[in-house]
């Protein structure tokens, strides 16, 4: 789990646009489609998208599970089975996609309302990955605008996330264990065989310290695991520095692993937590975890890699 | 139950649109941290009354934080849910969803209390 340099493809996506990153597929959005809905793991899952009214977008990737499946006739089943036989023999290919996709399908229904169904197959991940535009009227947003910024990055070994407010880089074999997505308190919670990592914020920060200190933040985060885990009485202050020149100023403590616990050799023997303060986005940003060559503080200054978002009004 | 009134059932499109209405006289109590205390005189309702007497100016207070006090003062029937919405998410640069979240939360449990009320706009060409 080294954590290496930033992928140069991962700039902050432009104005009016957010960036969604999760479980290796990245797309553009309109800042004022937000995720209603995220399921699944990285073989299988389900994100909706909606703005305050109604669905716009769902997003649906599933694993090739048979060996030597041929993936067109894999989309083109998958096709008929989401429109229908008629409409699933108006769907044509489509090419400005990322070079990772292939045998691409792209139905575009005549008559709106309905659903504009973009199918593909993606080399480097071996998934199908479905995308469906909740069309209202004949517009051309799922193929000029939304699917060019589809790109399907599994294959690199550090992983980005972001969604809603919460931006974050991992290492590749850290699998999201549970999203824990509440308003004002958005967290990530990843595991792997070598380790595991809890990424939380919370916002806005200058009322949430108000209502308590950073260390009281910190020691909060430890109680949550106090069953195999000593929560410590002291801490240590920290100061970060992130690559864009953010300055996080926090506390950080050990968590060692109870001794009753010493034969349990699926849980970490010692966990850090590292809460610190981000004046320029206002938010307070906690990380826990431990494992091999997994780096807390890059993780703590990846934070927030995608900005905080203008609420677009 | 046989006897309970519907409650009337709305569309996401409603609640959005609907204009939050205090209903109470409260009495406004600032405090250091920039949120407010809401003290609110207790009323005997129908059915306690048979079991017990209220003390004569009871009152209860309610504590708002500051987020809390900016939905309060957008409750004066003339700002929808939306707009309350728009406007938590951009003086706190919050995402859009987060703010309608923990709006539509706080604006049910101040409903549930009795402080606020709904009103809707009657759909055009009457009921």
């Amino acid at each position: 789990m080294q954590m290496t340099a930033e992928h140069p493809n991962h700039a902050r996506a432009p104005a009016n646009r957010q960036r969604v990153v999760w479980q290796g597929w990245r797309i553009d959005l309109p800042i004022r489609w937000n995720p209603v809905k995220l399921e699944g793991t990285f073989e299988e899952g389900y994100a909706l998208f909606a703005d305050l009214h109604r669905a716009r977008l769902g997003i649906r990737w599933s694993r090739n599970r048979r060996v030597g499946k041929d993936p067109a006739s894999w989309i083109k089943r998958t096709m008929r089975d989401e429109v229908g036989q008629l409409a699933a023999d108006e769907a044509q290919p489509y090419t400005k996609a990322d070079a990772a996709f292939v045998d691409s399908l792209l139905y575009l229904e005549p008559e709106p309302p309905g659903r504009d169904v973009w199918i593909a197959y993606s080399r480097c991940s071996d998934r199908l990955i479905q995308v469906i535009h909740h069309a209202r009227r004949r517009e051309r947003i799922l193929p000029d605008q939304l699917l060019p910024t589809l790109v399907d990055e599994s294959d690199q070994p550090l992983r980005w996330w972001s969604v809603l407010d919460l931006s974050c880089q991992v290492p590749a074999d850290l699998a999201l264990e549970k999203p824990l997505l509440f308003a004002g308190d958005l967290g990530l919670r990843f595991k792997g065989r070598r380790g595991e990592l809890t990424v939380r914020q919370i916002a806005p920060a200058t009322l949430a310290l108000k209502r308590m200190p950073l260390e009281n933040w910190l020691r909060k985060q430890q109680r949550d695991v106090k069953k195999h885990y000593r929560p410590s009485k002291s801490h240590e202050a920290v100061t970060l520095q992130t690559p864009d020149g953010r300055e996080l100023k926090g506390v950080e403590a050990p968590l060692p692993r109870r001794r009753r616990f010493f034969w349990k050799f699926s849980l970490q023997p010692m966990l850090r937590t590292i809460a610190v303060h981000d004046p320029t986005r206002d938010r307070v940003v906690i990380v826990q975890g431990a494992g091999q060559g997994l780096d807390l503080y890059r993780v703590i200054e990846s934070v927030g890699w995608a900005g905080t978002r203008e609420s677009g009004s | 139950m046989l006897f309970r009134r519907k409650k009337p059932r709305l569309t996401l499109q409603q609640q959005l649109a609907a204009r939050p209405v205090r209903l109470v006289e409260a009495e406004v109590q600032e405090r250091e941290d920039g949120g407010i205390n809401l003290v609110v005189k207790l009323r005997q309702t129908k059915w306690s009354g048979w079991f017990f007497r209220m003390p004569e100016g009871a009152k209860k207070t309610f504590e708002l934080d500051e987020m809390g006090r900016l939905v309060w003062d957008n409750c004066n029937g003339k700002t929808s849910v939306q707009q309350i919405i728009r406007r938590l998410s951009r003086q706190y640069n919050l995402n859009l969803r987060e703010a309608q979240v923990s709006t539509i939360q706080f604006l049910n449990m101040l409903t549930r209390k009795g402080l606020i009320g709904m009103t809707l706009k009657e759909p055009p060409g009457g009921k």
